[in-house]
């Protein structure tokens, strides 16, 4: 029951994780799959459009996790962005790799409606009141510094690109940035307590 | 930079950046740690803002048979996209001749099989056990020439994990339409003394054995076709019937790539 743990019990929870993991228990694996594919399964689609390539790219970060645990270390980051900066770095992998008409065909179906809709949506309550939580915070920072970050997070970009691409120059970039992340740092301390 | 590594960009900052922002000089090396590790995690937390979306449901089956069986872990059969038709027909009807061409040779040998089997059986004079012997082997020539000419037959090409070349082995796994009884046919497997071609199915609870190409023998086959097959691989074992295989595959085909033929 999700939901009725605290952040606390959660954050040790995720690292009695990984403790079963670097044991190789089967279990620990089918949980870390409970817990988080909704959100990297969401994440790897936000990049990808395609759903079939978004299971490829939350397969392989899981099956990284399974073989390659120990690489994991707990004084760089939480578990959860371990694996969300995984699944970032494999699907924007993915999206680099795809020769000319596979972009042209993933640009065409950006606008497309999304047709793979969860039979359980809204089974997992944490995940959708972090987002609710998230999404009203990154709403309450200034346009232009919520579109830096987006394109920093989403897109992949360096600050340098996200420059060129703005036509911003790099220092206003980077400014903006910093004060998007200085003010969702304190906006989400209950969050973050609980990760680290 | 590597992307995985949420640090890598927060290395992007340098210290004059951050003392507008964060009054970087001023903090301790701890208290900048701490920062640093916030800002990741508020990078990483990114995620979370996106409405959790649910995978399709054997997703999951997939990763755990992966974590059980590594060769597992690529087997993602399932229909292709509409915009995928036209490459994947191009690259269908290419491999369809290709088998079409080697189907037919396999059924020319399986008739010269035949014929021989049968003039063995029309000689007077054989000794009666290998009279039967002769007969089952022409019963079973002649049920597996009938699978492979069967409609609805569907065809599993295995292909080398070695270098691929003229010499290279091969193999034509044959599904007939009850998806039960399969005949394989393989090409270019050299009998090496005290080894054994082993035939594998890999299916979602494992790998189950199918029997040993032996003795020079190049086909294989059976009326029954363990449940879920997902893929089927050859391996050169150095005892006659191991449980498990070992790391010497020689073919591999799977079961996505199976196309209809007839």
């Amino acid at each position: 029951m999700e939901q009725e743990l605290s952040a606390i019990e959660r954050a040790a929870r995720d690292r009695a994780l990984v403790a079963r993991l670097v044991g190789g228990d089967e279990d620990a694996l089918s949980e870390l799959y409970d817990r988080y594919s909704s959100m990297l399964f969401a994440l790897a689609s936000r990049f990808v459009h395609r759903p079939q390539e978004a299971e490829d790219v939350v397969q392989e970060v899981l099956l990284q996790a399974w073989r390659q645990v120990e690489r994991y270390d707990p004084e760089r980051s939480s578990v959860a962005t371990w694996l969300v900066m995984m699944t970032r770095s494999r699907a924007i992998d993915r999206i680099r790799n795809r020769n000319v008409v596979d972009r042209t065909l993933a640009a065409a179906q950006k606008e497309e409606k999304r047709t793979h809709e969860s039979p359980e949506g809204g089974r997992n309550v944490l995940q959708q009141e972090r987002a609710a939580r998230l999404q009203s915070e990154l709403a309450l920072l200034p346009p232009e510094q919520r579109r830096v970050l987006e394109l920093a997070f989403f897109s992949g970009m360096t600050q340098r690109e996200i420059a060129a691409e703005t036509e911003i120059p790099l220092g206003t970039v980077k400014t903006r940035t910093l004060l998007a992340m200085r003010k969702l740092r304190a906006a989400l301390q209950d969050d973050l307590g609980d990760l680290l | 930079m590597e992307r995985s590594d949420v640090f890598a960009w927060l290395r992007e900052f340098d210290g004059s950046e951050r003392d507008e922002i964060d009054d970087w000089g001023r903090l301790s090396p701890a208290e900048r740690t701490q920062i640093e590790r916030l800002d990741g995690e508020v990078f990483g937390l990114l995620a979370a803002a996106l409405e959790p979306e649910e995978p399709s449901a054997d997703l999951k089956q997939r990763i755990m048979a992966g974590a059980r069986r590594p060769e597992l872990a690529v087997l993602t059969p399932r229909p292709r996209a509409p915009r995928w038709l036209l490459p994947l027909a191009a690259g269908l009807t290419t491999l369809a001749l290709g088998l079409a061409l080697w189907m037919a040779g396999t059924v020319q040998s399986q008739r010269a099989d035949l014929a021989r089997l049968q003039r063995q059986v029309d000689e007077l004079g054989l000794a009666s056990a290998t009279l039967e012997t002769v007969r089952r082997d022409l019963a079973a020539a002649k049920q597996n020439l009938q699978l492979v000419g069967t409609l609805g037959v569907e065809v599993c090409p295995l292909r080398p994990t070695a270098a691929e070349g003229e010499d290279a082995p091969q193999g034509l796994l044959f599904l007939a339409a009850d998806h039960q009884h399969w005949y394989l046919r393989t090409a270019g497997l050299e009998a090496q003394e005290g080894s054994w071609y082993r035939v594998w199915f890999i299916t979602e609870s494992g790998v189950v054995a199918a029997g040993n190409l032996n003795d020079g023998e190049l086909d294989l086959g059976s009326p029954t076709m363990p449940a879920d097959t997902r893929a089927v691989q050859v391996t050169l074992e150095t005892e006659p019937q191991p449980a498990n295989p070992s790391d010497a595959t020689v073919l591999f085909g799977l079961g996505s790539e199976m196309i209809r033929l007839l």
